[in-house]
């Protein structure tokens, strides 16, 4: 096993014989590894030195783990180390409540030391991959949305007869542009068509995007020239600037004030006030809305005009930060009676008698929520595919192949 | 979870995610593989089959709505083997969201995905070459025909996607 030397380690748990034990074998692999116990101490610790990976025990004192762990989370500084968490917690429900939070990895205790290794050996490859992987492109460029916007990248491409695909990162959200020979041919966003998609991108102008060069083999969904394209994405581009300009930095943190649906609302307003029942930033408001980017703005500086929409405070938005990722749209204690978490940990334990069936009504998608949109992201791949590892032996898939095939 | 006498922490378990829009036949489909099937009211349906000894295979029924189990995804690609995208063959609706979700699942997670068309107890006369153009179907997508509620019929598909992950192994 080849580890990187350089790399420093911080474990936040109690000085047991099983910790002294992964201590010694680490610093034997060349690691730099650092011991705490006291809460405070390692959370002082990572913001001074910031380890490349955090290994924190769960169940320390009235449950001081997780709080560090979410506390970590809320610092930008130090948002994006890997956490693994060591636990003797061994329940199902109990592993994915903490991958639900954003763990990047779980392991029970007992441990072998070895087993440890080989995961912080995984996650720090994975992290340098990714980092690699934005130092240099072989096949493409990248850069910042501020800077080079879409209607740039398509003038760009179409003026070389490139063929590449467009992949765009805007806070919560994700998308791409297939342009082949740099005529514009597709676009995607999540549960949204792809002429949808492509307006909605034309006026991402914060963000990153990322091109690759490549050859696209794909069918043609959009009917529109590159012509009209362009000057569409300018207008918006135009309009957009317009209402910004006349707005605070999306970042900010706005909260609605309650009230019972007022004449001086129009429904849409009324329901789009509805998105900042929790305290959250503008351009939050504007990708849970699922509208056009610049009607969904609209709605932010009319009901700002009119008073509905108020600077919400960061405490608010740090109370409702560890769940809301999860759980945003949803009353706690709702259903069942259960809080989130038990919530979640219910769908394990209910049973059938058999005879249930499964809730599948039609609402012609009306009601259909975006995938993954409010999951909080784990914090190193905001763009990499999941790494995919087969947990089971060649030879175990073939078993299952075999009790499986019915010829 | 389920009621297997097998020690957990000494099972091996193979996880393979069944995925597909409100409509598609994801319980049958798991009903007729799985010994052990757990139901919530969640849209999340969970089913286990044991092969042998220690070793277990786990089938989770994922739909697409409510975002209480948007998690899953991640959650989910921890440790699984591959997804089944299931629709049904006949509604044009259902095709338009299984492709979002290939889009989706190819987009995040590098694992083998295997497109499950439902034909259930209707034949299915129109070749398939016709319709992958019309749901936007590339060469290299994987796409084959199932009977939801057919035991042999879901466990050819689940075969298909073993044999796409041994092939992909040295």
């Amino acid at each position: 096993m080849q580890l990187n030397g350089r790399h420093k380690i911080l474990i936040v748990d109690r000085q047991t014989a099983q910790i002294k034990s992964l201590i010694d074998m680490l610093k034997d692999l060349g690691f730099e590894v650092h011991l705490y116990q006291d809460i405070q101490k390692a959370y002082n610790f990572c913001q001074t030195t910031r380890p490349h990976i955090i290994l924190i025990e769960w169940q320390l004192p009235m449950n001081s783990g997780k709080q560090l762990f979410e506390k970590l989370k809320s610092n930008v500084t130090t948002h994006n180390i890997p956490v693994v968490v060591l636990t003797r917690e061994v329940e199902l429900e109990d592993r994915i409540n903490s991958l639900a939070l954003g763990v990047d990895d779980y392991i029970s205790k007992p441990f072998y030391p070895d087993e440890v290794a080989a995961r912080i050996e995984m996650i720090l490859h994975e992290m340098e991959l990714i980092e690699e992987s934005r130092r240099s492109l072989k096949h493409g460029f990248m850069g910042h949305l501020s800077e080079m916007n879409l209607v740039d990248l398509i003038q760009t491409l179409e003026l070389g007869k490139k063929s590449a695909i467009i992949y765009l990162s805007r806070g919560g959200s994700e998308g791409r542009v297939y342009v082949n020979e740099g005529l514009v041919i597709d676009a995607y966003i999540e549960r949204t068509d792809p002429s949808q998609a492509l307006t909605k991108m034309l006026t991402w102008l914060d963000g990153s995007f990322w091109v690759s060069l490549q050859r696209v083999d794909r069918l043609r969904m959009i009917n529109e020239d590159n012509h009209d394209i362009l000057i569409k994405g300018t207008q918006l581009i135009h309009q957009w600037r317009q209402l910004i300009s006349q707005l605070p930095s999306l970042n900010t943190l706005l909260q609605a004030i309650k009230t019972n649906e007022s004449t001086s609302l129009t429904k849409a307003e009324y329901n789009f006030l509805d998105i900042f029942s929790d305290v959250k930033n503008i351009l939050q408001g504007i990708e849970e809305s699922g509208l056009d980017d610049i009607e969904a703005l609209g709605y932010v500086k009319s009901l700002l005009d009119k008073g509905y929409l108020i600077e919400g405070s960061p405490e608010s938005a740090k109370n409702n930060s560890a769940n809301a990722g999860l759980f945003m749209g949803i009353e706690p204690g709702k259903s069942n009676g259960h809080n989130g978490y038990s919530r979640i940990a219910s769908f394990f334990k209910r049973k059938t008698n058999g005879t249930s069936h499964t809730r599948e009504e039609s609402d012609g998608g009306k009601n259909v929520e975006t995938m993954d949109e409010l999951y909080p992201k784990r914090t190193h791949s905001p763009k990499a595919l999941t790494s995919h590892k087969v947990y089971l032996s060649k030879a175990e898939l073939l078993i299952i192949r075999q009790k499986l095939d019915p010829d | 979870m389920f009621e297997a006498t097998y020690p957990k922490e000494k099972r091996r378990i193979g996880e393979i995610a069944i995925v597909g829009p409100k409509g598609s036949a994801k319980q049958p489909f798991i009903q007729s593989i799985c010994q052990d099937v757990v139901i919530t009211d969640q849209d999340i349906i969970f089913g286990s089959l044991k092969i042998s000894g220690d070793l277990f295979l786990f089938l989770y029924g994922i739909g697409t709505n409510g975002r209480a189990y948007d998690f899953a995804w991640d959650l989910v690609a921890q440790k699984i083997l591959g997804y089944i995208v299931l629709f049904d063959w006949y509604d044009e609706q259902s095709f338009k969201r299984s492709k979002q979700l290939l889009d989706f699942l190819t987009f995040r997670f590098d694992a083998p995905v295997i497109i499950a068309a439902d034909v259930r107890d209707r034949p299915y006369p129109v070749n398939e070459k016709i319709y992958r153009p019309n749901i936007s179907l590339t060469a290299k997508d994987r796409l084959t025909f199932c009977r939801s509620d057919d035991t042999k019929s879901t466990k050819r598909v689940v075969v298909s996607l073993l044999d796409t992950l041994i092939g992909q192994l040295p």
